[in-house]
């Protein structure tokens, strides 16, 4: 048992006094630093080509050459790749994003970038896939959920959202932005989803193929009304919206719907009643009307027509189909 | 005394006096803490050195012109627009310097439209150069790493074949600066370096759909003037958009919609994005020239409430047909 009344030796206090002083000297360039600080130098993060690009480091394309070791991004830093649709993607989910860039073998000026972003859920890559979707894209059999575009592939893999964006249309480019994609599904397989898909709730007939939305958070400007599903039905010069969200049951369900009537009335909506729609309220707001119901444990509606008859038409069909696929 | 002690290793008063200069030790540090403790923490804006204040770059008697040029092609309509108002003559003058504010925030191609059109960049450097500039200047604090967003945006290599100074950010170039009676630009870092003992600022905007205020143009563009953690500004884009119109008073601006980012702004990334929207907006009145922009992607100046605000704030008008805009029609 040591002597706890024994006295240190001279070389133990001067040991300790060394210590002692080293963290004086730490502590004291701490506090002379933090009265310097530099946001400018400090308080930005230009996420450098140091970062690793994580899953995109090993990944390896025929034909191209990796340019750098690519970046990663936080939460906290997304905005420093993508700015203000940093939100999209923060709304949806999001929790990391990797890139790389690649240029044509022997080509530099030749270009592409990966990015891709992992999100939460295989719901919330989705809602951003979908969000996104560009106008006159073609679907892509590289994934249950891709499109190409003129110079770009979009798709979905598991929780994964990938974008591979090709500097110019050269269509030797466009092959290397599939081959990448390609690449990257290979060495990243997952399984797909088996949970229900609920567009299948929205009508095929008269449905605009590419405007299949998810709306992972916030729909139509309400708090809280998350995972609606949407797509656009074109009639004539209109383009009412048909939107399903399923809640955790039928109470929830109703308790949403008449939620979102009530968001409607404080943003200025006039109720009137519909006819031939039973449960269902009708809203005429800024001109157009609104119809919300619940059906089971779904919230559904349409909105965003000036024509009442379409809208309700849509409504009744919307109602139709959910009844149908319900056991 | 404790069992677990032997009486010859510790007594009562040894006890006493540890646990005592261990408690003074705890509190010392507790207070020492308790007094450095800093309960707002750094405001991540302001940057060493002294407050800076942007002069007006804006050109006496030649305040609220505006010109609309109809075409497809940059170079023309950027010529024809200036000439429309006047000539460039009339807002540079020989031997000034001109600072180009241009949109290189992401390190993307030019023909993604994310960024300002370098073939518009080089121009404008060269029309400033013929009208007697001794020197321009291209610069911005861009989104990504800067070197990347100059160079692969294509307006580092065109600015400096046309014969401008190219700027990149450093962190000595920023100074903090305050607007007067500004909510969110107070003691914030500001890109003074190239802006300091220039004369002239000349604004180069792309046209652009943006996820959070809808449009991002001449003012918006302004953003890249600012330093520090801007991107918490994102929770409120209309009010630092309209303090960046009060704060800068340039001498002129250009939005760029011959092709326009209608969707999935303000980056993009396909070329779907993109719309030829056929338009160059020039203007001295830089609300002016945005309202009128809006219209490029398909807006009306009501739904975009920066421009409402930086009117009320007396950086110019919305109502931009009371300027009686010329317009050229170049097909």
């Amino acid at each position: 048992m040591p002597n706890l009344h024994a006295q240190p030796s001279r070389a133990q206090s001067l040991a300790g006094a060394l210590v002692l002083l080293a963290l004086l000297v730490v502590a004291g360039g701490v506090i002379l630093e933090q009265f310097r600080f530099d946001p400018a130098q400090w308080g930005r993060v230009h996420s450098g080509p140091q970062q690793p690009a994580g899953p995109l480091v090993l990944l390896k394309v025929p034909g191209l050459t990796a340019l750098g070791a690519g970046q990663s991004f936080t939460p906290a830093t997304l905005s420093d790749k993508i700015n203000g649709k940093a939100d999209l993607y923060l709304a949806a989910g999001f929790k990391g994003l990797f890139t790389r860039r690649y240029a044509l073998e022997g080509k530099p000026q030749a270009w592409l970038e990966m990015l891709l972003f992992v999100m939460n859920s295989p719901q919330a890559a989705y809602s951003v896939f979908s969000t996104q979707r560009r106008t006159g894209a073609v679907t892509s059999d590289l994934a249950d959920q891709a499109y190409t575009t003129k110079n770009a592939v979009y798709l979905v893999n598991g929780a994964d959202y990938l974008e591979v964006v090709a500097s110019s249309a050269a269509p030797e480019l466009k092959r290397a932005a599939r081959a990448a994609a390609w690449a990257y599904l290979k060495a990243n397989p997952v399984e797909q989803p088996q949970g229900t898909d609920d567009t299948a709730l929205l009508p095929a007939k008269g449905r605009q193929e590419d405007s299949l939305m998810l709306l992972a958070k916030d729909a139509f400007g309400m708090a809280g009304l998350d995972q609606v599903q949407v797509a656009i039905y074109p009639v004539g010069q209109e383009e009412p919206m048909a939107f399903v969200s399923r809640r955790a049951d039928a109470a929830q369900a109703q308790a949403k719907a008449e939620a979102y009537a009530k968001f409607l009335l404080a943003n200025g909506a006039q109720e009137t009643k519909p006819s031939g729609l039973e449960g269902a309220r009708l809203f005429n707001i800024m001109d157009t009307w609104e119809v919300v119901f619940s059906q089971g444990p779904f919230l559904a509606g349409v909105r965003g027509a000036e024509d009442r008859a379409a809208t309700l038409d849509l409504a009744r069909r919307l109602k139709t189909r959910i009844q149908e696929a319900q056991p | 005394m404790s069992p677990l002690l032997p009486k010859d290793e510790m007594d009562r008063r040894d006890f006493l006096k540890r646990a005592g200069k261990a408690g003074l030790g705890a509190a010392a540090a507790a207070a020492l803490g308790w007094w450095a403790y800093d309960g707002q923490g750094p405001s991540g804006a302001a940057p060493a050195g002294p407050q800076v204040k942007l002069p007006s770059y804006a050109v006496a008697g030649e305040g609220g012109k505006l010109a609309v040029v109809k075409s497809s092609h940059r170079v023309p309509a950027l010529r024809a627009g200036l000439e429309a108002l006047g000539g460039l003559g009339r807002f540079v003058k020989k031997g000034e310097i001109v600072v180009l504010k241009v949109n290189a925030a992401f390190a993307t191609p030019p023909a993604l439209g994310a960024t300002s059109n370098p073939e518009l960049v080089a121009e404008m450097t060269r029309l400033c150069l013929e009208a007697g500039a001794a020197k321009v200047i291209v610069t911005d604090n861009p989104i990504n790493d800067p070197t990347s967003c100059f160079e692969l945006s294509g307006i580092g290599p065109a600015a400096r074949q046309a014969g401008a100074q190219v700027v990149l950010p450093t962190a000595k170039a920023f100074q903090p600066t305050t607007l007067a009676g500004g909510r969110l630009i107070v003691d914030w870092p500001l890109l003074y370096g190239p802006l300091a003992g220039a004369d002239k600022l000349i604004g180069l905007a792309p046209v652009k759909d943006h996820h959070r205020s809808l449009a991002s143009l001449t003012m918006k563009n302004w953003y890249g003037l600012l330093g520090g953690r801007r991107n918490i500004f994102h929770q409120d884009i209309n009010g630092i958009v309209s303090e960046l119109a009060r704060l800068v008073a340039p001498s002129l601006v250009v939005a760029d919609g011959v092709v326009s980012l209608v969707k999935n702004g303000p980056t993009g990334g396909s070329l779907e994005d993109l719309s030829p929207t056929d338009a160059m907006i020039l203007g001295t009145d830089q609300v002016a020239v945005d309202a009128a922009a809006v219209g490029l992607l398909g807006l009306k100046p009501q739904q975009v409430p920066y421009l409402g605000m930086a009117a009320e704030a007396g950086a110019g008008t919305v109502d931009y047909r009371s300027l009686n805009p010329t317009l050229v029609e170049l097909g």
